[in-house]
């Protein structure tokens, strides 16, 4: 029988099989976010590659022209429809799972080509005409190894491919291949007329049934293709805001940290700075990076900035925190508050993070502040101090002249003239350690930090007030324990406190007015910290004035008494040295408590220098 | 002559025994007296004819002893030695006022001037 092809549903077969191979091999691309998973885009790429082999089959056959009158057996078709999807769908799966590529490429290859060649010749079994089909070996054989070369290629390029024109021209590899195979295994068939061949019974289905079938499933495949194309825009739309709100949100964090008074660095384990925030540049120069943290540390402070990077790194939870005095541009030299973070374990920062914060002006500040205090402070005391010396002062005059008179009077006395001048140097000595007080509580400088016992500064403030207390009526009793209670920090500093605390309380007594005054100092020792509680009997603290005693410049005393700094001045300085102070009403007065972490009698110097350092 | 007898009214131990032996060696008698209260007393049983006073002092002040010492004695010569700048309004034909640190030849000078 002559038969002949209809060259433009030839061509479409073509497109199709070349727009399918495209669609499912798109759709498997994206299957591959998630590899060796079954997944909706796994389904789509089979149903598209399944129905477009079939679909390119059947307008094939619409193109061909046998002759004679065909129709189709309906179960045999849909057979045909449903293997190529099924097949597909598992040499699709099969190379997405994990292991060897070419394992994987030859199994799935070799089922996805059987499933093209079943679909086939399904589809030509399923063809019912008054004759039968004669095969021809050799191209039936040859229809078979295309099949599955083309599989094998495809699958090897749907695993291989990633951008959209390498995607493009391995559809069309693939779809001519299909087609190939197709127009191959056609050349392969002749139909043989034969009429005795009965035509099968039941319903077959017609060309024009076939072609709108055949129209429903490149239909399919369109929508496929949409949703696939919407999908990508889609992606594409986020990707894009996502991207904008990245890229906006890190120019504001940028924006942020540049412009922040702060300077965040993250350095390496060794020290070398890795990255800065970029307010570096105004304070230490510009080019920070590369650095080492410990070249920028002026030398004052080296000791503190390589304790600080050993703690650091060491790794511990907490912050790091350490006041060090930087070398800035320009030779200045800028105090600043150290805090660092040890984030090398954090995989998007692995560094050492330090915040640097430039505290000179506060520093000053707190210097000229407690610098004025003591002033303050210390003309308060001019008078208990007067009449601290007047004593001494007198005894040493009237001793003296008395000896010179005598001496004049022209009757010297040996015995008398040396006990008057053992008085006198004694005397002498009362006022050198009075002066040696007074200098040290108005010298400017913080002193450093010393172990010492509270005792002696308990002792020391009290002789120093004992005697103006005592003009004033009041009477001091101190409570101290029998061994020396040890603690780190500054001595002089602790006695401008209880000096202070003192002072309240007499002011507190004598605005009273009413019995005898009585301050009671009592030391102890308590979980490990050192307390020291001060009481006086002058009536208390209001419960609203509690809350503000330690801030600055807050007084309950007449104007021009108190500056309302000592109690200010007092908490910093406890603070400073790794303590604390509070308030409370007890019995008839106000009560004090102040404390300091206990030191005890095994703490060594060493120990003390690193408290000086966490200072 | 009788011996002038001198009143030291002082707080601080060493300068009355100071001024006791200064007192003592240009031969007055001296009774001393640490505050107001002890002065009164023994001024009641052995009446000084001159009190030297602190006006500081725990207790009974200097200056309330003067006001007791007045209403006894309206002409009692009285030395105030004192280290307070203030002193207030002292009549100064009647208490002489000396600062401390005191001058003990300045001290005698007065006491001199007060009992002649």
């Amino acid at each position: 029988v002559s038969h002949s092809y209809d060259p433009v549903l030839v061509a479409l077969s073509v497109a199709v099989a070349i727009f399918a191979a495209y669609t499912a091999l798109a759709l498997f691309g994206r299957s591959q976010h998630r590899p060796g998973r079954l997944n909706q885009w796994l389904a789509a790429a089979a149903l598209a590659m399944g129905g477009g082999i079939w679909t390119m089959h059947f307008i094939g056959m619409l193109a061909y022209r046998p002759g004679m009158g065909v129709s189709y057996d309906p179960w045999l078709t849909l057979l045909s429809l449903l293997l190529p999807i099924s097949v597909t769908g598992i040499g699709l799966y099969v190379v997405s799972l994990p292991g060897s590529a070419t394992a994987k490429l030859v199994a799935g290859g070799l089922l996805m080509g059987s499933g093209i060649v079943g679909m086939h010749y399904l589809g030509m079994a399923a063809m019912r005409m008054a004759g039968w089909i004669q095969y021809e070996p050799f191209l039936v054989g040859l229809s078979v190894i295309i099949a599955i070369a083309a599989s094998t290629v495809g699958l090897w390029v749907a695993l291989k491919v990633r951008a959209r024109w390498q995607t493009l021209g391995a559809a069309v590899a693939l779809g001519l291949a299909v087609s190939g195979m197709h127009y191959t295994a056609m050349a392969a068939a002749t139909l043989v007329p034969d009429g005795r061949h009965p035509l099968p019974h039941g319903v077959g289905i017609s060309p024009a049934t076939l072609a709108a079938a055949v129209g429903a499933a490149a239909m399919g495949l369109l929508i496929l293709s949409h949703f696939l194309a919407a999908y990508h825009r889609k992606l594409a739309i986020a990707a894009e805001l996502q991207a904008e709100t990245l890229r906006s949100s890190e120019e504001r964090y940028r924006a942020l940290m540049k412009n922040s008074s702060d300077v965040i660095a993250v350095l390496n384990e060794r020290g070398e700075i890795l990255d800065e925030s970029g307010s570096a540049a105004r304070f230490l120069g510009n080019t920070v990076i590369g650095r080492m943290f410990l070249d920028l540390v002026s030398p004052e402070t080296q000791g503190a900035a390589k304790g600080f990077l050993a703690e650091l790194t060491r790794g511990s939870d907490r912050e790091v925190k350490r006041d060090l005095t930087l070398q800035c541009a320009g030779g200045r030299r800028l105090e600043f508050e150290v805090i660092g973070t040890n984030m090398l374990t954090l995989s998007s920062i692995r560094g050492l993070v330090i915040t640097m914060r430039d505290v000179t002006e506060r520093k000053r500040m707190q210097r000229e502040l407690n610098h004025q205090y003591k002033l303050a402070t210390l003309g308060k005391l001019a008078a208990a101090i007067a009449h601290e010396m007047s004593q001494p002062l007198n005894a040493i005059r009237i001793a003296t002249m008395d000896c010179i008179m005598r001496l004049e009077e022209g009757r010297p006395d040996a015995q008398y003239q040396e006990q008057v001048l053992r008085i006198a140097a004694e005397q002498a000595g009362r006022l050198g350690s009075i002066l040696d007080h007074i200098r040290g509580f108005a010298r400017r400088d913080d002193e450093g930090r010393q172990l010492f016992d509270v005792r002696s500064s308990i002792t020391k403030t009290a002789a120093l007030l004992g005697r103006q207390l005592e003009t004033q009526g009041i009477k001091l009793t101190t409570s101290l324990p029998s061994t020396p209670v040890r603690v780190a920090g500054s001595p002089l500093q602790l006695e401008q406190v209880l000096l202070n605390l003192l002072s309240n309380a007499s002011d507190a007594i004598e605005e009273k007015r009413n019995g005898a005054g009585a301050i009671q100092i009592q030391l102890s020792t308590m979980d490990k910290k050192v307390v020291i509680q001060v009481a006086d009997n002058g009536g208390g603290i209001s419960s609203e004035s509690l809350d503000q005693i330690f801030d600055p410049f807050f007084t309950t005393k007449p104007v021009g008494k108190g500056s309302g700094l000592g109690l200010a001045i007092s908490y910093d300085l406890m603070h400073r040295m790794g303590g604390g102070i509070s308030a409370q009403n007890c019995g008839a007065g106000a009560q004090f408590t102040v404390w300091l972490p206990c030191r005890g009698e095994l703490a060594g110097a060493a120990d003390a220098n690193d408290a000086h350092h966490g200072s | 002559m009788q011996t002038t007898h001198i009143m030291v009214v002082e707080d601080e131990q060493l300068t009355a025994l100071l001024l006791r032996s200064v007192l003592e060696h240009r031969g007055f008698r001296v009774t001393c007296a640490f505050n107001g209260a002890e002065a009164l007393e023994h001024f009641a049983a052995d009446p000084a004819d001159l009190v030297v006073t602190d006006l500081k002092m725990p207790g009974m002040s200097g200056y309330d002893l003067i006001v007791a010492l007045r209403r006894v004695s309206a002409r009692l010569p009285i030395i105030v030695a004192t280290g307070i700048v203030e002193h207030g309004a002292f009549q100064p034909n009647d208490i002489k006022v000396l600062h401390k640190p005191i001058d003990p030849g300045e001290l005698l000078r007065t006491v001199a001037q007060l009992v002649s």
